[in-house]
């Protein structure tokens, strides 16, 4: 048998998993349409006309990074007590099939989820406000550039939210979210210090931006190329997700009671 | 079954809970770990089903070291901690969901143990009393027939019928492929059950011992109260005079009272630690 992954195992792991939390899941999918139906419900009611294309899609990011991040925050919740943690830990199945139902029920089926769940309240309400008037759907079957967006952020912050839900025993994502401000406060201050350092004379800018060097008619924007601009934003997310999931893995092996 | 050889361990390295910790462990037998509260007895459970890690040392199930747990380990090892934890299903429905990791799991024996211990198997665990929890996962535990099981204070929580029911749940269910361990500070919950006795004090393991071999070396009886009684190595005061330990020359048999010999052994200067420490490292004849 193989110590470290076995499909058989896997199987049985994640019909337990869904066995014991799937009464709780539903619930929560109630709950998340009726937090987007009331969201989108009062913005419509208060704008008095079907929500346009660019607030649908920035609704729907918010919600996704909001709902996710909660929901990622709890799914190592029995590991924050000895009472729980025990009998996770010790269940015989390998840490990475421990690690992986808790990763697909928090990166794949939840993203399936809140979609669905999105997709289907905004378009009632679409439908109920717009009284013979033409709208316009957010629709994801148009192409990678509407999904890539909403897709890496939320593969970025659920690779945050997991290392806090493994890291933390209590409080996770108030806790999370503390250092991730915390970090992200001294990486600012940093970068500042740090271009003052490297560049006397730049304007002040946010980490990874482009920046402005020389001084008066001599100045010049110092970026990268339009290309290079989007793969990095492409990547950069992606690497940083896929490092912080493995940390999570790790601390999963190391966790003790 | 289980190795344990020159263990540390402590939450960190300036107060240790375990100190330079050796034991083994074997098949086909009940071993009893007593200790006082805070002495170390469930620390050194977590280690031994790598729940906990060594600072030093190591400690091993079947010979793989128990923190990397390995599918392999935990699927012959079960540990009950004392504070159980259900999840929101019936027994029915966790002997379903959870039985089929263990390969020896027997739902028939489950629902046998169920119905001895008077525990509805239809009922959600989440909705039955602390008590009726435990002795679900209790009759769990039996029913994985797994190599090894760890049972940290099962009897806590749980009513005096049921402490007896335990008992004989327990003795029933080992056999010779299993290797038993029940820590209790009550230790008159294991008596008659267990056929090994360790005893863990400040640090160390000061007794390991079988019944057996305690009653070869060992005499426990009264002596009249103020009467000079040669060989006592322990006493203490009882309605009718004095309870005592003495040395077994005679060779004369008497049952093994757990709770005397456990405050002999954890009072300040222990005659009867030292007199069995003595009795080891006297050559056989």
């Amino acid at each position: 048998m193989n110590q470290h992954f076995d499909f058989a195992r896997f199987g049985r792991l994640l019909r337990k998993h869904t066995a014991e939390h799937l009464p709780s899941y539903l619930m929560s999918t109630a709950v998340l349409a009726g937090g987007v139906l009331v969201v989108l419900g009062a913005l419509t009611y208060l704008t008095r006309r079907p929500l346009e294309r660019e607030m649908q899609l920035i609704l729907f990011l918010f919600g996704l990074l909001a709902a996710g991040a909660l929901f990622t925050s709890s799914v190592f919740a029995a590991l924050g007590t000895p009472r729980g943690a025990a009998p996770a830990l010790l269940l015989p199945a390998s840490h990475l099939e421990k690690y992986l139902v808790a990763w697909l029920w928090s990166l794949p089926v939840f993203l399936v989820v809140y979609t669905v769940v999105f997709m289907l309240v905004n378009s009632l309400l679409l439908q109920l406000s717009s009284q013979g008037r033409p709208y316009e759907v957010y629709d994801f079957a148009r192409g990678a550039r509407e999904w890539l967006t909403p897709l890496l952020s939320y593969a970025l912050l659920h690779s945050v939210a997991l290392c806090g839900a493994i890291y933390f025993r209590r409080m996770h994502i108030i806790k999370t979210a503390f250092l991730v401000f915390g970090l992200l406060l001294g990486l600012l201050l940093a970068n500042r210090q740090l271009l003052k350092v490297l560049l006397p004379g730049s304007s002040p800018i946010a980490p990874f931006g482009d920046v402005w060097v020389g001084e008066g008619r001599q100045r010049a924007l110092l970026a990268l190329p339009e290309g290079q601009w989007h793969l990095a934003l492409t990547l950069l997310p992606l690497a940083l997700a896929g490092l912080l999931w493995l940390a999570a893995y790790a601390r999963l092996t190391e966790k003790q009671i | 079954m289980v190795r344990i050889r020159n263990l540390h361990f402590g939450y960190s390295r300036r107060v240790l809970q375990l100190e330079n910790l050796s034991l083994d462990l074997e098949r086909g037998r009940i071993y009893g770990l007593l200790g006082k509260n805070g002495a170390g007895k469930s620390t050194l459970l977590k280690n031994l089903v790598g729940l906990a890690f060594p600072l030093s040392g190591t400690c091993e199930v079947d010979g793989h070291a128990a923190a990397l747990r390995r599918p392999d380990t935990l699927q012959d090892l079960f540990f009950l901690p004392e504070d159980v934890q259900v999840p929101p299903v019936s027994a029915t429905q966790l002997a379903a969901s959870t039985g089929g990791f263990y390969p020896r799991f027997d739902a028939a024996a489950f629902h046998n143990y169920l119905g001895e211990l008077d525990v509805p198997s239809l009922t959600k665990l989440t909705a039955l009393s602390y008590g009726q929890q435990k002795k679900v996962m209790i009759a769990f535990a039996l029913a994985t027939n797994t190599g090894l099981l760890v049972l940290d204070e099962p009897t806590n929580g749980l009513d005096i019928p049921s402490k007896a029911q335990f008992r004989k749940l327990v003795a029933g269910a080992l056999g010779e492929e299993r290797c038993v361990v029940i820590s209790t500070h009550q230790v008159r919950d294991l008596d008659s059950l267990i056929d090994t006795v360790l005893v863990l004090h400040e640090r160390r393991m000061v007794l390991n011992e079988t019944i057996d071999a305690l009653a070869e070396k060992l005499h426990f009886g009264m002596v009249p109260a103020g009467a000079a009684s040669p060989g006592v190595l322990y006493a203490e005061p009882a309605v009718r005079g004095q309870y005592a330990i003495r040395a077994n020359t005679g060779g004369a048999f008497s049952k093994v009272d757990l709770e005397v010999l456990f405050n002999a052994l954890t009072g300040r200067e222990s005659a009867v630690a030292t007199y069995l420490t003595q009795l080891q490292h006297e050559p056989a004849l």
